[in-house]
Protein backbone atom coordinates (compact mmCIF):
# COMPACT_ATOMS: atom_id res chain seq x y z
CA UNK A 1 0.00 0.00 0.00
CA UNK A 2 1.31 3.38 -1.37
CA UNK A 3 0.98 6.22 0.93
CA UNK A 4 0.78 9.06 -0.82
CA UNK A 5 3.55 11.67 -1.01
CA UNK A 6 1.38 14.30 0.66
CA UNK A 7 0.62 12.23 3.45
CA UNK A 8 4.32 10.92 4.25
CA UNK A 9 4.97 14.52 3.98
CA UNK A 10 2.50 15.58 6.56
CA UNK A 11 3.32 12.53 8.90
CA UNK A 12 7.44 13.84 8.30
CA UNK A 13 5.89 17.36 9.70
CA UNK A 14 3.91 16.07 12.57
CA UNK A 15 7.05 13.60 13.42
CA UNK A 16 9.35 16.75 12.89
CA UNK A 17 7.20 18.56 15.39
CA UNK A 18 6.78 16.54 17.98
CA UNK A 19 10.41 15.75 18.22
CA UNK A 20 10.94 19.48 17.92
CA UNK A 21 8.58 19.65 21.29
CA UNK A 22 10.34 16.74 23.09
CA UNK A 23 13.28 19.03 22.48
CA UNK A 24 11.81 22.03 23.89
CA UNK A 25 11.00 20.23 27.03
CA UNK A 26 14.23 18.48 27.62
CA UNK A 27 16.60 21.63 27.20
CA UNK A 28 14.32 24.61 27.91
CA UNK A 29 14.47 24.06 31.29
CA UNK A 30 17.96 23.45 31.95
CA UNK A 31 20.65 25.91 32.49
CA UNK A 32 21.95 28.42 31.39
CA UNK A 33 18.83 30.28 31.03
CA UNK A 34 18.44 33.29 28.71
CA UNK A 35 16.37 34.96 30.65
CA UNK A 36 17.38 38.70 29.00
CA UNK A 37 16.52 37.46 25.64
CA UNK A 38 13.11 36.18 27.84
CA UNK A 39 12.29 39.42 28.65
CA UNK A 40 13.18 40.93 25.47
CA UNK A 41 10.96 38.67 23.93
CA UNK A 42 7.87 38.88 26.09
CA UNK A 43 8.01 42.32 25.69
CA UNK A 44 8.21 42.10 21.96
CA UNK A 45 5.84 39.96 21.70
CA UNK A 46 3.02 40.63 24.57
CA UNK A 47 3.26 44.59 24.16
CA UNK A 48 3.87 44.72 20.96
CA UNK A 49 0.71 43.02 20.04
CA UNK A 50 -1.52 45.24 22.76
CA UNK A 51 -2.35 47.43 20.58
CA UNK A 52 -3.94 45.52 17.85
CA UNK A 53 -5.19 42.70 19.86
CA UNK A 54 -6.86 45.42 21.98
CA UNK A 55 -8.48 47.34 18.71
CA UNK A 56 -9.94 43.90 17.35
CA UNK A 57 -11.05 43.47 20.72
CA UNK A 58 -13.12 46.27 21.19
CA UNK A 59 -14.50 45.79 18.02
CA UNK A 60 -15.20 42.44 18.70
CA UNK A 61 -17.56 42.88 21.89
CA UNK A 62 -19.10 46.13 20.39
CA UNK A 63 -20.07 44.55 17.38
CA UNK A 64 -20.93 41.06 18.84
CA UNK A 65 -23.29 43.18 21.29
CA UNK A 66 -24.78 44.90 19.08
CA UNK A 67 -25.45 42.20 16.66
CA UNK A 68 -27.22 39.82 19.01
CA UNK A 69 -29.35 42.91 20.92
CA UNK A 70 -31.84 42.46 17.92
CA UNK A 71 -32.07 38.33 18.91
CA UNK A 72 -32.02 38.98 22.59
CA UNK A 73 -34.97 41.70 22.30
CA UNK A 74 -37.23 39.77 20.46
CA UNK A 75 -36.56 36.66 23.21
CA UNK A 76 -37.55 39.68 25.66
CA UNK A 77 -34.25 38.82 27.60
CA UNK A 78 -32.30 42.46 26.76
CA UNK A 79 -31.12 42.23 30.31
CA UNK A 80 -29.04 39.68 29.86
CA UNK A 81 -27.40 40.73 26.75
CA UNK A 82 -24.15 41.77 29.08
CA UNK A 83 -23.59 38.15 30.46
CA UNK A 84 -24.28 36.44 27.48
CA UNK A 85 -21.73 38.76 25.36
CA UNK A 86 -19.72 38.58 28.41
CA UNK A 87 -19.67 34.77 28.47
CA UNK A 88 -18.98 34.44 24.92
CA UNK A 89 -15.95 36.90 24.95
CA UNK A 90 -14.32 35.26 27.95
CA UNK A 91 -15.16 31.76 27.17
CA UNK A 92 -14.62 31.41 23.81
CA UNK A 93 -14.27 34.86 21.24
CA UNK A 94 -11.72 36.25 23.21
CA UNK A 95 -9.25 32.63 23.62
CA UNK A 96 -9.74 32.37 20.13
CA UNK A 97 -9.66 35.65 18.10
CA UNK A 98 -6.99 36.89 20.23
CA UNK A 99 -4.94 33.62 19.52
CA UNK A 100 -5.48 33.63 15.94
CA UNK A 101 -4.15 37.48 15.39
CA UNK A 102 -1.51 36.20 18.10
CA UNK A 103 -0.76 33.93 15.35
CA UNK A 104 -0.61 35.98 12.40
CA UNK A 105 1.19 37.90 13.97
CA UNK A 106 3.89 36.38 16.15
CA UNK A 107 3.62 33.17 14.71
CA UNK A 108 4.14 34.25 11.01
CA UNK A 109 6.96 37.07 12.61
CA UNK A 110 8.63 33.86 14.08
CA UNK A 111 9.13 32.25 10.92
CA UNK A 112 10.18 34.71 9.03
CA UNK A 113 12.65 35.76 11.29
CA UNK A 114 14.22 32.61 12.38
CA UNK A 115 13.73 31.45 8.49
CA UNK A 116 16.32 34.06 7.89
CA UNK A 117 18.46 33.65 9.72
CA UNK A 118 18.69 30.51 9.36
CA UNK A 119 18.88 31.14 5.45
CA UNK A 120 21.90 33.78 5.93
CA UNK A 121 23.63 30.66 8.51
CA UNK A 122 23.48 33.08 11.65
CA UNK A 123 22.03 29.95 13.54
CA UNK A 124 24.62 27.83 12.67
CA UNK A 125 27.17 31.28 13.41
CA UNK A 126 25.55 30.80 17.32
CA UNK A 127 26.21 27.38 17.32
CA UNK A 128 30.20 28.07 16.44
CA UNK A 129 30.52 31.10 18.66
CA UNK A 130 29.47 29.00 21.49
CA UNK A 131 25.95 29.89 22.18
CA UNK A 132 23.05 27.40 22.20
CA UNK A 133 20.89 28.67 19.86
CA UNK A 134 17.87 26.66 20.45
CA UNK A 135 17.79 28.05 23.94
CA UNK A 136 18.53 31.37 22.76
CA UNK A 137 15.98 31.91 20.02
CA UNK A 138 13.51 28.67 20.96
CA UNK A 139 12.95 28.26 24.09
CA UNK A 140 12.88 32.42 25.17
CA UNK A 141 10.30 32.82 22.25
CA UNK A 142 7.99 29.76 23.13
CA UNK A 143 7.73 30.62 26.57
CA UNK A 144 7.50 34.00 25.83
CA UNK A 145 4.24 33.44 23.44
CA UNK A 146 2.87 30.59 26.57
CA UNK A 147 3.10 33.29 28.84
CA UNK A 148 2.41 36.52 26.94
CA UNK A 149 -1.01 35.17 25.36
CA UNK A 150 -2.73 34.41 28.06
CA UNK A 151 -2.32 37.76 29.64
CA UNK A 152 -3.17 39.62 26.13
CA UNK A 153 -6.46 37.39 26.31
CA UNK A 154 -7.23 38.99 29.70
CA UNK A 155 -6.59 42.18 28.49
CA UNK A 156 -8.85 41.45 25.16
CA UNK A 157 -11.51 40.30 27.08
CA UNK A 158 -11.61 43.29 29.76
CA UNK A 159 -10.95 45.59 26.73
CA UNK A 160 -14.12 43.31 24.73
CA UNK A 161 -16.47 44.07 27.68
CA UNK A 162 -15.68 47.24 27.56
CA UNK A 163 -16.68 47.64 23.65
CA UNK A 164 -19.48 45.64 24.77
CA UNK A 165 -20.58 48.47 27.09
CA UNK A 166 -19.90 51.13 24.90
CA UNK A 167 -22.27 48.67 21.85
CA UNK A 168 -24.83 48.56 24.63
CA UNK A 169 -25.18 52.38 25.24
CA UNK A 170 -25.27 52.93 21.35
CA UNK A 171 -28.38 51.11 20.92
CA UNK A 172 -29.72 51.41 24.43
CA UNK A 173 -28.99 52.94 28.20
CA UNK A 174 -27.53 50.95 31.13
CA UNK A 175 -25.09 51.91 33.40
CA UNK A 176 -21.51 50.93 34.08
CA UNK A 177 -22.60 49.57 37.59
CA UNK A 178 -25.82 47.62 36.55
CA UNK A 179 -23.92 46.36 33.12
CA UNK A 180 -21.00 45.01 35.47
CA UNK A 181 -23.06 43.57 38.37
CA UNK A 182 -24.94 41.78 35.14
CA UNK A 183 -22.03 40.30 34.41
CA UNK A 184 -21.11 39.26 37.53
CA UNK A 185 -23.96 38.12 38.98
CA UNK A 186 -24.05 35.01 36.53
CA UNK A 187 -20.57 34.65 36.17
CA UNK A 188 -18.67 31.31 37.59
CA UNK A 189 -15.09 30.80 38.46
CA UNK A 190 -15.50 27.70 35.27
CA UNK A 191 -16.23 30.62 33.01
CA UNK A 192 -12.94 32.08 33.88
CA UNK A 193 -10.49 29.49 34.41
CA UNK A 194 -10.53 26.83 31.57
CA UNK A 195 -10.63 29.36 29.04
CA UNK A 196 -7.23 31.19 30.64
CA UNK A 197 -6.37 27.66 30.76
CA UNK A 198 -6.35 26.66 27.38
CA UNK A 199 -4.71 29.84 25.78
CA UNK A 200 -1.36 28.85 27.82
CA UNK A 201 -1.73 26.05 25.16
CA UNK A 202 -2.59 28.25 22.07
CA UNK A 203 0.54 30.83 23.03
CA UNK A 204 2.26 27.36 23.14
CA UNK A 205 1.36 25.92 20.01
CA UNK A 206 1.94 29.31 18.22
CA UNK A 207 5.14 29.89 19.69
CA UNK A 208 5.98 25.86 19.02
CA UNK A 209 4.96 26.40 15.48
CA UNK A 210 6.48 29.47 14.34
CA UNK A 211 10.12 28.73 15.79
CA UNK A 212 9.33 25.05 14.43
CA UNK A 213 8.96 26.63 10.53
CA UNK A 214 11.71 28.79 10.97
CA UNK A 215 13.98 26.59 12.31
CA UNK A 216 13.66 24.25 9.73
CA UNK A 217 12.97 26.87 6.77
CA UNK A 218 13.93 25.80 3.46
CA UNK A 219 17.55 27.80 1.59
CA UNK A 220 16.21 31.06 -0.08
CA UNK A 221 13.96 33.91 -0.35
CA UNK A 222 10.98 31.69 -1.21
CA UNK A 223 11.40 29.21 1.64
CA UNK A 224 11.57 31.91 4.71
CA UNK A 225 7.77 33.33 2.89
CA UNK A 226 6.76 29.82 3.12
CA UNK A 227 8.02 29.11 6.42
CA UNK A 228 6.31 32.23 7.58
CA UNK A 229 2.89 31.29 5.83
CA UNK A 230 2.96 27.68 7.02
CA UNK A 231 3.40 29.06 10.51
CA UNK A 232 0.01 31.15 10.39
CA UNK A 233 -1.60 28.36 8.90
CA UNK A 234 -0.89 25.56 10.86
CA UNK A 235 -0.84 27.51 14.32
CA UNK A 236 -4.21 28.74 13.21
CA UNK A 237 -5.34 25.27 12.48
CA UNK A 238 -3.99 24.18 15.97
CA UNK A 239 -5.41 26.47 17.71
CA UNK A 240 -9.07 25.16 16.74
CA UNK A 241 -7.75 21.69 17.62
CA UNK A 242 -7.01 23.05 20.83
CA UNK A 243 -10.40 24.31 21.32
CA UNK A 244 -11.98 21.25 20.58
CA UNK A 245 -9.99 18.67 22.55
CA UNK A 246 -10.19 21.95 25.52
CA UNK A 247 -14.03 21.88 25.14
CA UNK A 248 -14.39 18.32 25.38
CA UNK A 249 -12.14 18.02 28.59
CA UNK A 250 -14.27 20.48 30.46
CA UNK A 251 -17.60 19.17 29.36
CA UNK A 252 -15.91 16.07 31.01
CA UNK A 253 -15.11 17.51 34.02
CA UNK A 254 -18.08 19.05 34.36
CA UNK A 255 -17.33 22.86 33.84
CA UNK A 256 -19.92 23.68 31.01
CA UNK B 1 20.62 49.03 27.56
CA UNK B 2 18.64 52.36 28.66
CA UNK B 3 15.98 51.46 26.27
CA UNK B 4 16.12 47.51 27.49
CA UNK B 5 15.16 48.69 31.34
CA UNK B 6 12.73 50.85 29.24
CA UNK B 7 10.92 48.16 27.72
CA UNK B 8 10.90 45.88 30.52
CA UNK B 9 9.32 48.57 32.58
CA UNK B 10 6.47 48.74 29.69
CA UNK B 11 6.69 44.70 30.03
CA UNK B 12 5.98 45.14 33.52
CA UNK B 13 3.15 47.10 33.51
CA UNK B 14 1.60 45.14 30.91
CA UNK B 15 1.86 41.66 32.97
CA UNK B 16 0.70 43.70 35.98
CA UNK B 17 -2.39 45.18 34.00
CA UNK B 18 -3.34 41.47 32.99
CA UNK B 19 -2.87 40.40 35.82
CA UNK B 20 -5.17 43.31 37.71
CA UNK B 21 -7.66 42.98 35.14
CA UNK B 22 -7.64 38.56 36.14
CA UNK B 23 -7.75 39.25 40.55
CA UNK B 24 -10.28 42.02 40.20
CA UNK B 25 -12.60 39.03 38.28
CA UNK B 26 -11.78 36.53 40.44
CA UNK B 27 -12.47 38.97 42.84
CA UNK B 28 -16.16 39.77 41.98
CA UNK B 29 -16.90 36.57 40.94
CA UNK B 30 -16.11 35.38 44.88
CA UNK B 31 -17.74 38.83 46.22
CA UNK B 32 -20.79 37.29 44.66
CA UNK B 33 -20.54 33.64 45.60
CA UNK B 34 -19.77 34.82 48.90
CA UNK B 35 -16.57 32.26 49.12
CA UNK B 36 -14.61 35.73 50.04
CA UNK B 37 -15.26 37.64 53.33
CA UNK B 38 -16.54 36.58 56.60
CA UNK B 39 -20.22 34.95 56.57
CA UNK B 40 -22.40 32.94 58.96
CA UNK B 41 -24.62 29.61 57.97
CA UNK B 42 -27.75 29.34 58.33
CA UNK B 43 -29.91 25.96 57.83
CA UNK B 44 -33.01 25.04 57.28
CA UNK B 45 -34.77 22.26 56.24
CA UNK B 46 -37.15 21.24 53.45
CA UNK B 47 -39.20 18.19 52.18
CA UNK B 48 -38.17 19.14 48.67
CA UNK B 49 -36.14 21.74 47.05
CA UNK B 50 -37.51 21.62 43.51
CA UNK B 51 -34.14 21.96 41.42
CA UNK B 52 -32.40 23.99 43.59
CA UNK B 53 -28.73 24.11 43.17
CA UNK B 54 -25.32 25.03 44.79
CA UNK B 55 -24.72 28.72 44.13
CA UNK B 56 -28.17 29.82 43.90
CA UNK B 57 -29.16 33.01 45.96
CA UNK B 58 -30.38 33.63 49.34
CA UNK B 59 -32.42 36.02 49.44
CA UNK B 60 -33.92 38.06 52.65
CA UNK B 61 -36.80 40.37 51.77
CA UNK B 62 -35.78 40.24 48.44
CA UNK B 63 -32.08 41.38 48.81
CA UNK B 64 -29.24 39.00 48.15
CA UNK B 65 -27.71 38.44 51.23
CA UNK B 66 -25.86 34.65 50.17
CA UNK B 67 -26.10 31.47 48.29
CA UNK B 68 -26.38 27.86 49.12
CA UNK B 69 -23.49 26.05 50.11
CA UNK B 70 -24.84 22.79 50.79
CA UNK B 71 -27.80 20.67 50.19
CA UNK B 72 -27.87 17.61 52.50
CA UNK B 73 -30.58 14.31 52.59
CA UNK B 74 -31.35 14.03 56.05
CA UNK B 75 -33.76 10.82 55.50
CA UNK B 76 -36.07 10.51 53.15
CA UNK B 77 -38.47 13.40 53.40
CA UNK B 78 -36.14 15.84 54.89
CA UNK B 79 -33.51 18.12 53.10
CA UNK B 80 -31.05 20.21 54.53
CA UNK B 81 -30.02 23.19 52.46
CA UNK B 82 -27.29 25.07 54.11
CA UNK B 83 -26.35 29.27 53.55
CA UNK B 84 -23.72 31.22 53.31
CA UNK B 85 -25.27 34.28 54.50
CA UNK B 86 -23.29 37.80 54.87
CA UNK B 87 -22.12 38.81 58.40
CA UNK B 88 -23.77 41.77 58.49
CA UNK B 89 -26.81 40.18 58.68
CA UNK B 90 -26.10 38.61 62.09
CA UNK B 91 -27.61 41.83 63.30
CA UNK B 92 -31.08 41.93 60.95
CA UNK B 93 -32.05 38.10 60.52
CA UNK B 94 -33.96 36.83 63.57
CA UNK B 95 -34.24 33.17 64.71
CA UNK B 96 -37.72 33.62 63.82
CA UNK B 97 -37.22 33.90 60.37
CA UNK B 98 -38.61 31.78 57.94
CA UNK B 99 -37.22 30.15 54.73
CA UNK B 100 -38.96 29.15 51.65
CA UNK B 101 -37.90 28.26 47.97
CA UNK B 102 -39.18 30.59 45.59
CA UNK B 103 -37.89 31.55 42.01
CA UNK B 104 -36.41 34.31 39.81
CA UNK B 105 -39.27 34.93 37.26
CA UNK B 106 -41.76 31.71 36.01
CA UNK B 107 -38.78 30.50 34.40
CA UNK B 108 -35.64 31.63 36.82
CA UNK B 109 -33.42 29.90 38.88
CA UNK B 110 -34.33 29.13 41.94
CA UNK B 111 -33.73 31.09 44.98
CA UNK B 112 -33.82 30.91 48.55
CA UNK B 113 -36.02 33.65 50.55
CA UNK B 114 -35.89 33.90 54.18
CA UNK B 115 -38.95 36.56 54.85
CA UNK B 116 -38.79 37.98 58.63
CA UNK B 117 -41.46 37.34 60.80
CA UNK B 118 -44.08 38.98 63.54
CA UNK B 119 -42.90 38.88 66.95
CA UNK B 120 -39.40 38.87 68.90
CA UNK B 121 -36.74 37.20 68.58
CA UNK B 122 -32.96 37.10 69.31
CA UNK B 123 -30.75 37.41 66.74
CA UNK B 124 -29.73 34.50 64.41
CA UNK B 125 -26.47 32.91 64.62
CA UNK B 126 -24.12 31.40 62.40
CA UNK B 127 -25.74 27.02 62.37
CA UNK B 128 -28.95 28.14 63.24
CA UNK B 129 -31.96 25.95 61.69
CA UNK B 130 -34.87 28.55 60.29
CA UNK B 131 -38.21 26.95 60.02
CA UNK B 132 -39.15 26.62 56.31
CA UNK B 133 -41.86 26.91 54.35
CA UNK B 134 -43.81 24.50 51.67
CA UNK B 135 -43.29 27.39 48.50
CA UNK B 136 -46.13 27.45 46.18
CA UNK B 137 -44.28 25.54 42.71
CA UNK B 138 -45.28 25.46 39.21
CA UNK B 139 -46.19 22.29 39.69
CA UNK B 140 -49.20 23.14 41.91
CA UNK B 141 -49.96 26.03 39.86
CA UNK B 142 -50.61 23.43 36.98
CA UNK B 143 -52.83 21.02 38.80
CA UNK B 144 -54.99 24.34 40.14
CA UNK B 145 -54.88 25.32 36.21
CA UNK B 146 -56.16 21.92 35.67
CA UNK B 147 -59.04 22.00 37.78
CA UNK B 148 -60.04 25.41 36.79
CA UNK B 149 -60.17 24.77 33.33
CA UNK B 150 -62.13 21.57 33.64
CA UNK B 151 -64.44 24.03 35.38
CA UNK B 152 -64.40 26.22 32.56
CA UNK B 153 -65.10 23.66 29.88
CA UNK B 154 -68.09 22.17 32.09
CA UNK B 155 -68.93 26.36 32.32
CA UNK B 156 -68.58 26.42 28.33
CA UNK B 157 -70.60 23.40 27.75
CA UNK B 158 -73.50 24.79 29.54
CA UNK B 159 -73.02 28.14 27.89
CA UNK B 160 -73.28 26.24 24.52
CA UNK B 161 -76.25 24.65 25.46
CA UNK B 162 -78.36 27.90 26.68
CA UNK B 163 -76.70 29.60 23.75
CA UNK B 164 -78.16 27.13 21.60
CA UNK B 165 -81.86 27.17 23.42
CA UNK B 166 -81.50 31.22 22.88
CA UNK B 167 -80.44 30.66 19.36
CA UNK B 168 -83.65 28.20 18.87
CA UNK B 169 -86.05 30.23 21.12
CA UNK B 170 -88.15 32.34 19.04
CA UNK B 171 -89.92 34.29 21.60
CA UNK B 172 -86.57 35.70 22.51
CA UNK B 173 -85.71 36.54 18.96
CA UNK B 174 -89.27 38.18 18.84
CA UNK B 175 -88.75 40.25 21.44
CA UNK B 176 -85.21 41.19 20.33
CA UNK B 177 -86.56 41.99 17.11
CA UNK B 178 -90.21 43.96 18.22
CA UNK B 179 -89.57 47.34 17.14
CA UNK B 180 -92.78 48.50 19.44
CA UNK B 181 -90.89 46.84 22.54
CA UNK B 182 -87.76 49.42 21.99
CA UNK B 183 -90.04 51.98 21.47
CA UNK B 184 -92.23 51.66 25.05
CA UNK B 185 -89.23 50.72 26.42
CA UNK B 186 -88.16 54.05 25.45
CA UNK B 187 -91.14 56.09 26.28
CA UNK B 188 -91.03 53.84 30.01
CA UNK B 189 -87.99 55.22 29.87
CA UNK B 190 -88.72 59.20 29.40
CA UNK B 191 -91.95 58.54 31.63
CA UNK B 192 -89.72 56.96 34.40
CA UNK B 193 -87.31 60.56 33.60
CA UNK B 194 -90.11 62.76 34.11
CA UNK B 195 -91.30 60.78 37.17
CA UNK B 196 -87.89 61.29 38.92
CA UNK B 197 -87.80 64.77 38.05
CA UNK B 198 -91.18 64.96 39.55
CA UNK B 199 -90.39 63.07 42.47
CA UNK B 200 -86.95 65.50 42.51
CA UNK B 201 -89.44 68.02 42.93
CA UNK B 202 -91.44 66.53 45.18
CA UNK B 203 -88.90 65.90 47.91
CA UNK B 204 -87.44 69.43 46.88
CA UNK B 205 -90.98 70.58 48.14
CA UNK B 206 -91.00 68.55 51.19
CA UNK B 207 -87.61 69.58 52.30
CA UNK B 208 -88.83 73.39 52.20
CA UNK B 209 -92.57 72.17 54.19
CA UNK B 210 -90.37 70.29 56.39
CA UNK B 211 -87.55 73.29 56.66
CA UNK B 212 -91.10 75.25 57.11
CA UNK B 213 -92.42 73.21 59.51
CA UNK B 214 -88.98 73.47 61.65
CA UNK B 215 -89.45 77.12 61.15
CA UNK B 216 -92.28 76.90 62.59
CA UNK B 217 -94.86 78.30 60.11
CA UNK B 218 -97.95 77.23 58.95
CA UNK B 219 -100.65 75.28 60.56
CA UNK B 220 -98.51 72.31 61.19
CA UNK B 221 -95.53 74.56 62.16
CA UNK B 222 -97.04 76.52 64.38
CA UNK B 223 -99.28 73.07 65.57
CA UNK B 224 -95.63 71.54 66.54
CA UNK B 225 -93.84 74.93 67.65
CA UNK B 226 -95.88 77.38 68.74
CA UNK B 227 -95.49 76.98 72.50
CA UNK B 228 -98.63 79.71 73.20
CA UNK B 229 -100.68 77.28 71.18
CA UNK B 230 -99.54 74.08 72.98
CA UNK B 231 -100.79 75.50 76.35
CA UNK B 232 -103.85 76.35 75.12
CA UNK B 233 -104.42 72.65 73.64
CA UNK B 234 -103.22 71.21 77.06
CA UNK B 235 -106.08 73.40 78.13
CA UNK B 236 -108.22 72.18 76.34
CA UNK B 237 -107.06 68.26 76.76
CA UNK B 238 -107.72 69.54 80.64
CA UNK B 239 -111.38 70.89 79.61
CA UNK B 240 -112.16 67.77 77.91
CA UNK B 241 -110.66 65.76 80.81
CA UNK B 242 -113.06 67.52 83.08
CA UNK B 243 -116.11 67.20 80.85
CA UNK B 244 -115.35 63.67 80.53
CA UNK B 245 -115.90 63.28 84.00
CA UNK B 246 -118.68 65.00 84.39
CA UNK B 247 -120.15 62.69 81.49
CA UNK B 248 -118.95 59.80 83.65
CA UNK B 249 -120.96 61.17 86.31
CA UNK B 250 -124.26 61.59 84.28
CA UNK B 251 -123.71 58.14 82.95
CA UNK B 252 -123.45 56.48 86.95
CA UNK B 253 -126.59 58.79 87.85
CA UNK B 254 -128.59 56.84 84.20
CA UNK B 255 -127.29 53.65 85.60
CA UNK B 256 -128.82 54.54 89.18
CA UNK B 257 -132.10 55.57 87.83
CA UNK B 258 -132.48 52.43 85.39
CA UNK B 259 -131.58 50.07 88.39
CA UNK B 260 -134.28 51.95 90.60
CA UNK B 261 -136.68 51.57 87.63
CA UNK B 262 -135.82 47.85 87.19
CA UNK B 263 -136.15 47.36 91.06
CA UNK B 264 -139.31 48.97 90.50
CA UNK B 265 -140.86 46.93 88.31
CA UNK B 266 -139.65 43.74 89.69
CA UNK B 267 -141.05 44.46 93.03
CA UNK B 268 -144.64 46.04 91.16
CA UNK B 269 -144.59 49.51 91.99
CA UNK B 270 -145.02 52.68 89.85
CA UNK B 271 -146.76 53.09 86.86
CA UNK B 272 -144.62 51.61 84.84
CA UNK B 273 -144.55 48.25 86.46
CA UNK B 274 -148.56 48.87 86.36
CA UNK B 275 -148.59 48.95 82.62
CA UNK B 276 -146.39 46.16 82.36
CA UNK B 277 -147.47 43.67 85.15
CA UNK B 278 -150.85 44.35 86.40
CA UNK B 279 -153.09 41.39 84.80
CA UNK B 280 -156.23 43.74 85.05
CA UNK B 281 -155.03 46.58 83.51
CA UNK B 282 -154.56 44.43 80.41
CA UNK B 283 -157.89 42.95 80.52
CA UNK B 284 -159.23 46.55 80.67
CA UNK B 285 -156.99 48.09 78.31
CA UNK B 286 -158.39 45.16 76.31
CA UNK B 287 -161.90 45.69 76.61
CA UNK B 288 -161.45 49.82 75.75
CA UNK B 289 -159.88 48.79 72.78
CA UNK B 290 -162.40 46.02 71.44
CA UNK B 291 -164.94 49.26 72.24
CA UNK B 292 -162.74 51.53 69.97
CA UNK B 293 -163.36 48.62 67.39
CA UNK B 294 -166.57 48.28 67.59
CA UNK B 295 -167.42 52.21 67.51
CA UNK B 296 -165.26 52.38 64.20
CA UNK B 297 -167.67 49.34 62.88
CA UNK B 298 -170.06 51.53 63.10
CA UNK B 299 -168.30 54.64 62.61
CA UNK B 300 -167.79 52.92 58.79
CA UNK B 301 -171.82 51.84 58.83
CA UNK B 302 -172.53 55.20 59.02
CA UNK B 303 -170.12 56.48 56.47
CA UNK B 304 -171.57 54.02 53.84
CA UNK B 305 -174.98 54.87 54.65
CA UNK B 306 -174.06 58.57 53.81
CA UNK B 307 -172.38 58.04 50.76
CA UNK B 308 -176.06 56.64 49.32
CA UNK B 309 -177.03 60.05 51.14
CA UNK B 310 -178.66 62.07 47.85
CA UNK B 311 -176.90 64.95 49.47
CA UNK B 312 -173.53 63.47 49.47
CA UNK B 313 -174.11 61.03 46.18
CA UNK B 314 -173.24 63.69 43.99
CA UNK B 315 -169.83 64.56 45.90
CA UNK B 316 -169.03 60.84 45.64
CA UNK B 317 -169.46 60.16 42.11
CA UNK B 318 -167.43 63.42 41.01
CA UNK B 319 -164.31 61.69 42.92
CA UNK B 320 -165.23 58.27 41.35
CA UNK B 321 -164.61 59.49 37.77
CA UNK B 322 -161.62 61.51 38.70
CA UNK B 323 -160.42 58.69 39.42
CA UNK B 324 -161.28 56.64 36.33
CA UNK B 325 -159.86 59.57 33.90
CA UNK B 326 -156.55 59.58 35.58
CA UNK B 327 -156.00 55.68 35.31
CA UNK B 328 -156.16 55.30 31.15
CA UNK B 329 -153.52 58.06 31.48
CA UNK B 330 -151.53 55.64 33.35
Amino acid sequence: MAIPKKALAFLKQTGELSSFTGRFFSEGFRPPYEFGEFIRQCYLIGNKSLPLVGTTAFIMGMVLTIQLRPALISYGVESELPFIVADAIIREIGPVITALIFAGKIGSGMGAELGSMKVTEQIDAMEVSGTNPFKFLVVTRVLAATLMLPLLVLLADSISIIGSFIGLNIKGVMSFRLFMDDIFQYLDFTDIFPPLIKTFFFGFSVGMVGCFKGYFSDKGTEGVGRSANSAVVVSSMLIFLIDLIAVQITDLLGFN
Amino acid sequence: MATQRGNSTRLGMFVLAAMAVLIVALFLIGRNQHLLGSHLTLRAQFKNVAGLRLGNNVRYAGIEVGTVKKMQIIDDTTLEVSMLVNKEMRTVIRKNAVASLGADGLMGNKVVNILPQKGEADYVQSGDILSSRHAVEIDDVMRTLAGTSDNIRDITDGLKVTVAKINDSEGVWDLLSDKTLAINIKNASRNLDRATANAEIMTREVRQIVTDVNAGKGPVGALLKDTAMARDLQQSVRQLEAVAGHADKLATDLDAITRNIEKDINEGKGPVNLVLKDTAVAANISRTLHNVEKGTFNFNQNMEALKQNFLFRGYFRRKDREKTRQEPVN
